[in-house]
């Protein structure tokens, strides 16, 4: 996979997630926090690598199709579920074999929450606007959810990829998720040519 | 005040009916789609609404004109993740009385719904 290091966007990024951190950390039982943001270059599949797949993964994802096609998502580790919904509703869901429907709804709404934040910067910063689709949801290893991306014939390209490695801790439990932003590069460019040049960014995290 | 929460996200709504019971307002009914939003709305004739932007079918943005359509009085606020500035233009024009964006704390549902007109 091609590196394109990118400071502008992961400063944007990661201020973004940053500040979304902050607001569920005031409304919810843990403490979130952005642990690093990285740009790449590649398809969905080299996006969703940044994952670690030690068990089959939970992912929740939007998919703005059209003109120019943009997708972001948020992965799990299932067996960290008991810890993410300890951190953000306050009570803990232990995991059994299956998702339970409780524990998907409040991913869906930690992803739509979070997602949510990420575009929105990213399309305030050049003055645009997509009206978002649902959130979705879906489970399995890399190739299931790479399959599940794919379907969506417009991602089926190489995109700038910003990864957003979260941490979330509440009492002495502690999981991470990565954010993903899948952003064309057209839109990239124009992200980069807004900022201020490497070296003079605000990297206020 | 009498409020009908649309939300597509039941534990958005469960929260959400939990704090404005704690406020003193009566929710008098709950709806997950835009189908279920006017019905509810021709049903029970809200005075608020707290209305989700994303949900399945019809959008917040299309159920907003149809229940300003049915009865423009109620005061329609949009609960949402978005925060693009155009969307948030365009709900502003067509009628929204004001937008909570998620995640909120009970302070600020508390300050908005004072500050409505």
């Amino acid at each position: 996979m091609d590196q394109h290091p990118s400071i502008a966007l992961e400063s944007l990024a990661s201020l973004s997630v940053a500040k979304c951190l902050q607001r569920i950390s005031r409304v919810s039982a843990g403490t979130w926090q952005v642990e690093s943001a990285r740009v790449s270059y590649g398809s969905v599949r080299d996006a969703l690598k940044r994952h670690d797949f030690k068990n089959p993964a939970t992912a929740v994802y939007i998919a703005l199709e059209g003109a120019s096609p943009f997708a972001t998502a948020m992965l799990f580790d299932p067996a960290d579920i008991a810890c993410v919904s300890q951190c953000f509703t306050g009570h803990s869901f232990p995991h059994g074999a299956a998702t339970a429907p409780a524990e998907e709804i409040m991913l869906t709404e930690l992803g739509n929450i979070v997602l949510n934040a990420l575009l929105n910067t990213l399309l305030n910063a050049v003055k645009k606007s997509h009206f978002p689709a649902m959130p979705r949801y879906d489970e399995g290893g890399l190739d299931t959810i790479a399959a599940e991306f794919t379907r969506i014939p417009q991602l089926n390209q190489d995109f700038r990829i910003i990864t957003v490695t979260i941490d979330m801790r509440c009492d002495k439990t502690s999981a991470r998720s990565e954010v993903f932003a899948l952003v064309p590069e057209e839109l990239a460019m124009e992200l980069e040519n807004l900022r201020p040049p490497a070296g003079h960014h605000d990297a206020g995290v | 005040m009498k409020v009908l929460i649309v939300d597509d996200n039941v534990m958005t709504r469960s929260m959400i009916k939990d704090l404005l019971t704690e406020m003193g307002h009566e929710v008098i009914g709950e709806a997950g789609d835009g189908d279920e939003a006017v019905r509810e709305f021709t049903a029970n004739r809200p005075e608020l609404v707290l209305l989700d932007l994303i949900m399945p079918g019809r959008n917040g943005l299309q159920v907003l004109s149809e229940l300003k359509a049915i009865d423009p009085v109620p005061r329609i606020v949009m609960v949402t993740a978005v925060q693009q500035d155009i969307i948030s233009r365009e709900l502003a024009e067509k009628g929204a009385a004001g937008v909570l964006h998620k995640p909120f704390m009970y302070a600020e549902l508390e300050a908005l719904l004072k500050s409505l007109p």
